[in-house]
């Protein structure tokens, strides 16, 4: 589609071209593949580059620019072009860009020169002839120049009002109708006549007029010369009523006079005569003689005119071109008329220098053609409309573009040139507006051709005379079609890729120099921020951290220099500091090179990763399992097979030595069975107590019990059981009132368990301290060693099932005690509170709701 | 289950029951036995007595068994003397560990008479005069 294009177009991105069609090429003169990655100011003069940077900047920051401009184009000749240049902003590859129409219009520029300057001629010569000046059109006047209003005695605007035979005295209507129609109808008729002119104060002006048949805006109108001839004019009648008494004032008159014998003898002539033909003062017999006239035609023809017309008793009039003595031409008027000279009959020849009037008719003549040529001739669509609106003339290009067959006229009313009438009433007014405020109205319009089919334009339109309140005005069309269609096609498509890509599941995200240049709906909701707020921001705002950024960029860089792409799985910074896991892969826009911006996909991954995670923790807490459960079974083997050694090595000695025993011996053993079978029974009671723990099926039963006497006997039972004396625990119990309802079972596993451990983790021997007291509504119990302490990174897993801490040596347990010692304070409602210090001692303090 | 050797013999254990049977059964036995409540008490008998066998239970507070073992064979006399551990554990790694450090036997609690009585034949050197 680009390729079809009249038009040159190139994508620019940063200043680099990324893409160009063949008429660019064309246009610009360099190879097709010269385009990409050209900067396209190297192809403009030198004086336009800083404009087209400065433009080109500003729009992409998106200020308003105008989108239409004319630029010069410099060939490596030196040659200077000018281009006509629209552009638009579009989005390249998922990119703004800015798109660059441009078409040759040189030629264009250079007939709009040349109409310039033919303007400018036309103003010169129309200001600076001598004489009165108008353009006839019908018995309209057109135009007059600053002469003709002096000479007509009336404002510009009234005369252009009026119609011009009512300034004319009426016995001469009938010459100027009847000259004007046989000169329309292409008869050859004497382009010079005098007409009478009647004065605003009722007097009479003679008028000598020079016209000539010129196109005025494209229709046939008449260019009228006339300067005020009434002096001469009284002086031809003096002299046609006898020269005698006025010889002296003929001899000084600036006209040529002669008069000349019925054969042909010049009887006399004046000055002025001589002097036009350059003919020496004894020159007299060669005045209008052969010699003077360009060749013996013209002679003879101008001679039998003359003639014929003075035989009838007419006046000979004619403009012609002698020639003088020194060889040069002059074009004169020539008038001749039967009059008596001193008696003697003959004919008065009257002849005027127009030279001046005549070159400047013909430069005039000239500019109007070149002007109406240009006009006709150029590639763009021009019309005149009157202050009406109606088309007064349009060139043969507008014909062309609104498809007006041959032959037909332009339609005078514009509006079947609109597709509607309400777009036609809504150009009027937009119009009316610019014109009013002396501004050019310019705008891309549909409009509608001949034949019904629509198409876009490029239109101008500016007043002919802006000081006119209601102006006639010119038009200026350019078709642009084919430009608007494929604007409109790239339109879509950018617009069906913005939607496609919006839609995808996978975050996109398009970057140049580590910032978002542009994302796509599903990254910005990946990321939890707008599209707008993420657009232009650096891409740091994703990442968790400064350091991440900066290694990310680092390796990816190095990746896409040296691939083109990169991937890797890492986790993004969502706007709310939630972490997610995402799998990205990047892109250079061109080839290796990152700075040409890379385009990454993001996959939310968050999921597989979760799995991923919840699947090691799975596994992680499967491990604790097994050494929970491997440090179980040890310590339930060593736990168990302790009492059973003792039990079976007791009932075996009974069974095959109790011949051989003291009584007092065997009863020793009977109750090491015994003990044996306690321990385990409490060994199982523990587990038990943990499984109904964790399966939260502990019953928590309050009864009022006496503390006191529960604590003595514990602290005898620990004691017993870890083989202390009670003088190695002192107690201090202060409590008020010494009933309290708590669960005795549980004070029993809480007490018992932090007693003994107190006792066991006391290897030398060193005093265990245990206080009771009543604080408020609570009861708060300190059991507290000299022991080996607990290393401070394992307080936090202290009371963890099986949890053992590593200092414990050889010192048997089962690592189920202080778990049970948690429960059991919580069934309470109650906390515990750990101290301890490696090598110094523990304590544990208990705090008990009263229930 | 009459052993016909008569030896002096050390019993290193922490837990009281199972001492005081062990140290009944070898009485009865015929043998003369010292015991030691925990490892440094067992190893410091052993070397004031050069003992002709030793029990010594492996889990035991101030020096386990293996550490009691390992500190005889650095002994050039204590070296040669049978060294039985006694254990609460099963597991096979830690009957390897003791037998790798020089322990003549490895005897997993509970055990049976008949398994001691065993030992002594076969660890004690045959002294038909006694």
């Amino acid at each position: 589609m680009v390729e079809h294009l009249d038009e040159g177009m190139l994508v620019i991105q940063d200043g680099r071209v990324v893409f160009g069609n063949t008429r660019a090429s064309d246009i610009l003169r360099v190879s097709p593949g010269a385009l990409p990655q050209a900067d396209f100011l190297q192809w403009l003069h030198p004086d336009d580059r800083a404009l087209a940077g400065e433009r080109q900047r500003r729009r992409q920051a998106g200020e308003q620019v105008p989108d239409r401009y004319e630029l010069r184009l410099q060939d490596a000749d030196g040659t200077v072009r000018w281009v006509e240049t629209h552009v638009a902003l579009a989005d390249w590859g998922g990119r703004p860009a800015t798109l660059s129409f441009f078409a040759d219009v040189t030629e264009r520029k250079a007939m709009m020169t040349a109409l310039q300057r033919s303007e400018d001629r036309y103003r010169a010569v129309v200001e600076h002839v001598g004489q009165g000046m108008i353009v006839l059109q019908g018995e309209q006047i057109r135009f007059a120049n600053s002469r003709a209003t002096e000479i007509l005695e009336m404002p510009l605007q009234e005369l252009l009002a009026v119609n011009f035979l009512h300034r004319v005295h009426p016995d001469d209507h009938g010459i100027i109708r009847e000259r004007r129609r046989r000169r329309l109808a292409g008869e050859d008729v004497p382009s010079r006549y005098e007409v009478r002119l009647l004065r605003p104060d009722g007097g009479i002006r003679w008028l000598e007029l020079g016209v000539t048949v010129l196109p005025w805006e494209g229709e046939p109108a008449t260019l009228t010369f006339f300067s005020d001839v009434t002096e001469r004019k009284v002086l031809e009648d003096k002299l046609a009523r006898g020269l005698e008494e006025r010889e002296t004032i003929l001899e000084s008159s600036v006209v040529g006079i002669a008069f000349v014998s019925p054969e042909q003898a010049v009887l006399w002539a004046n000055r002025a005569m001589l002097q036009l033909l350059g003919l020496a003062s004894d020159q007299t017999d060669k005045v209008l003689g052969e010699e003077v006239f360009l060749s013996p035609e013209q002679y003879r023809q101008v001679r039998a005119e003359a003639a014929a017309c003075i035989d009838a008793g007419r006046a000979f009039d004619a403009e012609l071109q002698l020639r003088r003595q020194d060889g040069t031409t002059i074009w004169v008027s020539l008038s001749g008329k039967a009059t008596r000279l001193r008696d003697n009959f003959g004919t008065v020849w009257v002849l005027t220098d127009i030279s001046q009037r005549k070159a400047l008719e013909d430069q005039l003549t000239r500019t109007l053609d070149e002007r109406e040529t240009i006009l006709q001739t150029s590639g763009v669509g021009i019309a005149f409309l009157t202050p009406q609106g109606q088309t007064h003339w349009a060139n043969a290009t507008m014909r062309h573009i609104f498809a007006v067959p041959e032959g037909l006229p332009i339609p005078t009313s514009t509006e079947p040139l609109y597709p509607s009438r309400e777009a036609f009433l809504s150009t009027r007014a937009q119009v009316g507006a610019c014109l009013a405020r002396g501004e050019v109205f310019e705008a891309e319009l549909q409009m509608r051709r001949q034949n019904g089919q629509l198409f876009w334009a490029s239109v101008s339109c500016k007043a002919v005379d802006p000081r006119d309140a209601s102006p006639a005005t010119v038009w200026v069309i350019t078709d642009v079609t084919r430009r608007k269609e494929l604007e409109d096609a790239l339109q879509k498509t950018s617009s069906e890729r913005e939607a496609i890509l919006n839609s995808a599941l996978v975050g996109i995200v398009l970057s140049v120099g580590r910032a978002h240049q542009w994302v796509n709906a599903r990254f910005a909701e990946m990321v939890g921020y707008s599209r707008e707020e993420l657009i232009g921001t650096p891409t740091r705002i994703t990442h968790v951290s400064d350091a991440q950024w900066q290694a990310t960029g680092v390796t990816a860089r190095a990746a896409l220099e040296a691939t083109g792409t990169f991937a890797e799985e890492r986790q993004l910074r969502r706007r709310n500091g939630e972490l997610l896991w995402v799998q990205l892969a990047g892109q250079c826009v061109r080839g290796h090179d990152p700075d040409s911006g890379v385009i990454w996909t993001f996959l939310d991954i968050s999921a597989r990763r979760q799995a991923e995670e919840d699947t090691r923790a799975a596994l992680a807490r499967q491990q604790e399992l097994n050494e929970l459960r491997s440090r179980f079974v040890a310590m339930t083997s060593h736990e168990f097979r302790t009492p059973l050694a003792t039990i079976l090595s007791s009932s075996e000695l009974l069974k095959y030595y109790s011949d051989r025993m003291p009584e007092a011996e065997k009863l020793e053993m009977l109750q090491a069975i015994e003990g044996a079978v306690q321990r385990m029974t409490r060994m199982l009671d523990r587990m038990l107590h943990m499984g109904k723990t964790e399966a939260q099926m502990l019953e928590f039963a309050p009864a009022s019990i006496d503390l006191l006497a529960l604590c003595r006997s514990l602290v005898e039972e620990a004691c017993t059981q870890q083989g202390a004396t009670p003088a190695q625990v002192t107690t201090d119990f202060s409590v008020t009132p010494a009933h309290a309802r708590y669960d005795e079972k549980l004070l029993r596993h809480i007490f018992g368990n932090l007693l003994s451990n107190a006792l066991k983790y006391s290897p030398s021997g060193a005093p265990v301290r245990f206080s009771v007291r009543t604080d408020d509504q609570q009861t708060v119990f300190e059991v507290a060693d000299q022991g080996i302490g607990i290393p401070a990174a394992e307080i936090p897993h202290l009371f963890e099932s099986f949890h053992r801490a590593s200092n414990v040596g050889d010192i048997q347990g089962t690592g189920l005690g202080l778990a049970i010692v948690k429960s059991s304070v919580e069934l309470h409602g109650g906390r515990i509170a750990v101290d301890s210090a490696l090598g110094a001692g523990t304590r544990f303090t208990v705090h008990l709701p009263h229930a | 289950m009459k052993a016909n050797i008569v030896a002096s013999i050390l019993v290193i254990e922490d837990e009281t029951p199972i001492r005081e049977n062990l140290m009944r059964f070898l009485r009865l036995e015929g043998h003369q036995v010292t015991v030691a409540v925990d490892g440094q008490a067992g190893l410091d008998a052993a070397q004031a007595q050069a003992p002709e066998l030793i029990f010594c239970d492996y889990l035991m507070p101030r020096m386990n068994g293996f550490q009691v073992l390992q500190a005889m064979q650095r002994d050039s006399v204590l070296r040669a003397v049978p060294f039985v551990v006694l254990s609460a554990s099963a597991e096979p790694e830690l009957l390897s560990d003791a037998l790798k450090l020089g322990a003549s036997a490895y005897v997993t609690k509970p055990f049976q008479l008949e398994q001691l009585a065993g030992l002594l034949r076969s660890l004690l050197p045959a002294q038909p005069g006694r």
